[in-house]
């Protein structure tokens, strides 16, 4: 029975848009976070933006230039991680699952305000078009030439997972050869002031990107990490039962025990009292600020890198200590506290 | 061995009225509910007219606080208690994890516009963020299951107007995959003046009816609404001696790929999503097209290449129809609606008529059905759904057997 991996990653994130650069940069204890500069604020606000970004850098086609700034980077990232696969052929038979908690804010809004001040005649039909939640997938399938499933999955952090099990079940059917997972975030005026105005930590925006395949006879060892389990639940009335038994599903679909896993990478939220208690914890939300769903595809894509290391920078441990000399089994979990968790087990099997 | 999924309750809101048994009178009556849009001031818009849920009553809630919910969680509360009532399953799901997969493509938006006037109006500081409570779309899931205490698992697909047949797919993959028994699926829209006017300036909606396949016809119209079904295993459904009312046989999705609001000519996307739920459904015979027959220019002509290409030499001869003219274009509740308008066909064995044409259009050389039609003969039918960005949905319903 084949068994599926993740043959490209990609962020575009305040920490980092290379790869390299971002396992530099967060090895060195070097922080994302700024001021915000993208637009007038009332207050001083720390936040993750993405600077110096040309949309062109990555991709050539000028069609997008005018896309709304959550698909370039998306675009972005898709072009980085199909590059880092190798995704050689037909990208006819790809899938694209989109995990996104917002949209295109900015052209949502300008949209509604040009409608509210100025009237129907004034507004602007690309900014509609551009501010469906499914503009960013639908792009990202008119630049690549995905003619497979595309879907926009909407949540918090838990729908990357959600989106990564159902591009797992189309690549395992066969139904396609190949899925990108991906997630983008911009930042906006309008969340930016109500999530700060509700407490939340420093907000961020980007991008990321995994592509997922069948393994193959010819895989080269050195890039393969297993996407070996992954469960999710949704349980308003006992969110820790949802923690639990998203993880303890998880962790028994990929056949592994607690006592094999080596950390546990988390994109806001400790893990709670949950059967992982003692194992190490890992996150990046100091140096990217925190993204929603976009934060969930980064720990994935930080993770897929620190699998193929074999070790994971002392700078993103919160707690623990990793005990093991080679990094193999990391589980990645979330847990929204209103009963929406989800885990996913990634391994090197080389 | 793949399981066999059916389809044992279903729900529905539409501007036809709440509730199947309205709905399947007057959609098979061919009555139309389209009128001047009276939720915000439509007079400014060149289109004017929308299917608006005007008798809909909000729902009124146990486990959650209402006051806070955006029209679009009523919406999608509503239909799934009537589904899951038709099902006889609420019980059952107090201890067994079910899985809720939903189209939208708006969420809770009507929130997000209160919002935001306030935020022009009053400034920043003084808009109520509490009106984004509802806003984002997967809070109406939660809003689901937390009203109906219910546990397992939500996905929530946006991929425009083909959403809902998304949703109704991905959940029918899921229980023959082995992956739940049970699952709540469709989709919900509202009637929301930021999409109005967004499709009134791409020039998409007509200003007097939409009349799909039709030479003369001049766009969409747009509605608002829920549709939900309960599919369940067949075993598990058979086990708890469960009255099913139909079968979903066949599933297909692609993408065109070509650009991001119209839709690729050929129509060869489409085809490639109809070929594959044809394929999943072991080819079998298909009576009857309940097409997305939106009345916009490019739509109609893609589709019925679509079909051509799908079925070849039989295209002209299977009934088609649309129900939009009646209802309008729910967007991420239409593919979900236009299921169980299906079902009324299979069940009734009389098909939905495509109101409002008038002058077929010799380029969509398909057998439209325009007036209301009984036939014995409608075991299988396909359900087609077509969106923004290129999505391509396609399903078959059959009679169970």
């Amino acid at each position: 029975m084949s068994r599926l991996i993740i043959t490209g990653t990609s962020m575009v994130s305040p920490i980092g848009i290379r790869r390299e650069d971002v396992w530099r940069n967060i090895e060195t204890g070097k922080t994302g976070l700024g001021r915000l500069s993208r637009f007038p604020f009332d207050k001083e606000v720390l936040c993750g933006e993405i600077r110096d970004f040309d949309l062109s850098d990555y991709i050539s086609d000028g069609r997008f230039r005018r896309a709304a700034t959550i698909s370039q980077y998306a675009l972005a990232s898709i072009a980085m991680a199909l590059d880092e696969a190798s995704a050689t052929g037909s990208s006819v038979n790809t899938a694209m699952v989109m995990g996104i908690t917002h949209g295109a804010l900015g052209y949502t809004q300008s949209f509604h305000r040009e409608l509210i001040r100025e009237g129907p005649e004034a507004v602007s039909p690309i900014h509609f078009s551009d501010s469906v939640l499914n503009a960013p997938a639908g792009n990202a399938s008119i630049c690549f030439g995905f003619n497979g499933p595309v879907h926009t999955v909407l949540g918090g952090p838990e729908t990357i997972i959600k989106s990564i099990m159902t591009a797992c079940r189309m690549v395992y059917s066969g139904q396609v050869d190949r899925a990108v997972v991906a997630s983008a975030e911009e930042l906006n005026e309008l969340s930016l002031y109500c999530y700060t105005r509700l407490g939340y930590p420093a907000i961020s925006e980007g991008a990321g990107a995994i592509v997922i395949e069948r393994e193959r006879s010819d895989t080269k060892k050195s890039k393969c990490c297993l996407v070996a389990g992954a469960a999710s639940e949704c349980n308003p009335s006992d969110p820790d039962a949802a923690l639990s038994s998203s993880v303890s599903l998880c962790m028994n679909r990929a056949g592994v025990q607690v006592s094999e896993i080596d950390l546990v990478m988390t994109c806001m939220n400790d893990p709670r009292d949950c059967i992982l208690k003692g194992v190490p914890t890992a996150g990046l939300s100091p140096f990217t600020g925190y993204a929603f769903a976009t934060s969930m595809i980064w720990t994935i894509a930080f993770s897929v890198m620190a699998i193929r290391n074999g070790s994971a920078p002392q700078t993103v441990i919160r707690s623990g200590k990793i005990s093991r000399t080679r990094v193999k089994n990391v589980i990645v979990c979330t847990d929204d506290r209103q009963g929406n968790a989800a885990a996913l087990l990634l391994r090197n099997d080389d | 061995m793949k399981r066999r999924v059916v389809i044992t309750g279903a729900g529905i809101v539409t501007a036809l009225g709440t509730g199947m048994e309205t709905n399947r009178v007057k959609m098979l009556a061919g009555m139309s509910a389209i009128a001047e849009v009276r939720a915000f001031d439509s007079s400014r818009y060149w289109g004017k007219q929308g299917g608006e849920a005007r008798d809909f009553k909000e729902a009124v809630f146990s486990n959650i606080d209402s006051r806070r919910l955006d029209r679009a969680s009523h919406l999608l509360i509503q239909a799934a208690r009537e589904a899951l009532e038709e099902a006889g399953i609420a019980e059952i799901l107090r201890n067994t994890p079910v899985l809720a997969s939903l189209g939208t493509t708006l969420g809770g938006m009507i929130s997000g516009e209160l919002f935001h006037k306030e935020v022009i109006e009053k400034g920043l500081g003084r808009a109520r963020i509490s009106l984004l409570d509802d806003y984002l779309a997967h809070r109406q899931a939660i809003n689901l299951f937390r009203e109906l205490r219910l546990r397992g698992d939500f996905r929530i697909f946006s991929n425009a107007c083909a959403s809902g047949t998304n949703a109704v797919g991905q959940a029918f993959r899921s229980l023959q995959s082995g992956e739940y028994n049970i699952a709540i699926c469709g989709g919900y829209d509202t009637m929301s003046e930021f999409v109005f006017a967004g499709f009134n300036s791409l020039m998409a909606v007509s200003p007097t009816l939409c009349r799909p396949f039709d030479k003369n016809r001049d766009g969409l119209v747009l509605g608002e609404g829920a549709g939900i079904l309960i599919l369940e295993e067949l075993q598990h459904a058979l086990a708890r001696g469960a009255y099913i009312i139909g079968e979903v046989k066949g599933y297909g999705e692609s993408s065109d790929g070509y650009h991001m609001t119209s839709p690729d000519p050929e129509g060869r996307g489409a085809a490639a999503a109809i070929i594959m739920a044809l394929e999943d459904a072991g080819f079998c015979q298909v009576d009857y097209i309940n097409a997305h027959g939106t009345g916009t220019p490019l739509n109609d002509v893609m589709e019925s290449r679509a079909i051509y290409i799908a079925f070849g030499k039989k295209a002209p001869e299977i009934p088609v129809s649309s129900i939009k003219p009646m209802i309008g274009h729910l967007l991420g509740a239409a593919g979900a609606v236009e299921a169980i308008a299906s079902l009324f066909a299979i069940r009734g064995k009389k098909l939905p008529p495509n109101i409002n044409l008038d002058f077929p259009d010799p380029y969509c050389p398909l057998n439209i059905v325009a007036v209301p039609h009984c036939s014995c003969n409608i075991t299988n039918v396909l359900s087609n759904s077509f969106g923004f960005g290129g999505s391509n949905a396609s399903i078959i319903l059959g009679e169970y057997i």
